[in-house]
């Protein structure tokens, strides 16, 4: 990544505009060409830094309900939990920490019950308890990354 | 908070907008084909489901391990309940923070304010959340660093709508 790739990455996680042409906006924000921003582009995807480029909805404000959930897996039955776990379409985030607690996931449904139902199901299928620590007050979500 | 009223167009264009734009320099208009709408109708629509806040944001996805910025860690901080109204929003004012919540009781210290710390190191998170610790005056937290991204997608919503 050169710095005009930084410049670009900086400037395209939020804030996409909403305009017929978005990328000739945003080349005017950062004096780049059109072109150079759709080519730029397609290289951080290729190169897997660029996921997707799109929009993250609020699962709340759609009526979903989310959570966040941690388990402490014995070394034996990592591999089958994660692999458990990760099968679950609502889940979206798990990382394995440097913890007692070694797996934390995130869990979207769409009623309390089929959160709660979801959580059973995998806890009773890995033999794992499983513990949930949802959100009681949203301070900051805000996933973009400086370059 | 409440549930936004979308109709089928709405969740429509929703449903577009979770996938990825393809190398088109006017993303929009593939997407009214797809819902049958002029694209200026759509525009209007997505401006609007900002914001309401339907749409928490609209832009690049970053795989930020592949970007260098391969470490996370969970930072729980033990914060007295009369404080976290104060602490948590001088937490969340740093740039590397990108979660702040209060959430149930964790780990030995009984912490309740979560945050998500990110850097390029171990030593670079220690040193942000040092940081943060002095400005909130809270000294006892817990950090749980990421040892390895086990899954991370985004979720799907409307992909049964008629």
């Amino acid at each position: 990544m050169d710095s005009r790739d930084r410049a670009l990455l900086n400037e395209i996680q939020a804030h996409f505009p909403v305009v017929p042409h978005p990328y000739r906006v945003i080349g005017e924000r950062i004096g780049m060409e059109e072109k150079e921003v759709l080519a730029r582009i397609g290289k951080l995807k290729r190169a897997g830094i660029i996921r997707r480029i799109g929009a993250s909805i609020n699962s709340r404000r759609v009526g979903f309900v989310s959570t966040l959930l941690a388990a402490k897996v014995p070394r034996e039955k990592f591999d089958s939990f994660v692999s458990t776990v990760n099968a679950c379409e609502g889940v979206t985030h798990n990382y394995e920490r440097k913890h007692e607690y070694n797996v934390w996931f995130t869990l979207i449904a769409e009623s309390l019950e089929e959160k709660q139902r979801l959580i059973r199901d995998l806890s009773e299928r890995t033999g794992v308890d499983i513990e949930e620590f949802p959100a009681e007050k949203i301070f900051k979500i805000r996933v973009d990354f400086r370059f | 908070m409440s549930s936004a009223q979308l109709d089928s167009i709405d969740k429509k264009i929703l449903l577009a907008l979770q996938g990825d734009f393809d190398e088109s320099p006017e993303p929009y208009v593939l997407i009214a084909e797809q819902v049958g709408l002029s694209e200026s109708e759509v525009l209007g629509r997505i401006r609007s489901m900002l914001e309401n806040g339907v749409i928490r944001r609209l832009g690049a996805m970053i795989r930020h391990m592949e970007a260098g910025i391969e470490f996370n860690g969970m930072v729980v901080w033990r914060v007295p309940p009369e404080r976290i109204d104060e602490v948590g929003p001088l937490l969340a004012a740093f740039p590397e923070v990108t979660h702040c919540y209060r959430r149930p009781r964790f780990g030995k210290l009984g912490g309740t304010l979560f945050t998500m710390v990110h850097s390029s190191s171990e030593e670079g998170c220690l040193e942000i959340v040092r940081r943060m610790s002095e400005k909130a005056d809270v000294r006892e937290y817990e950090i749980l660093f990421s040892e390895r991204e086990l899954k991370k997608v985004s979720m799907t919503y409307f992909n049964d709508v008629e």
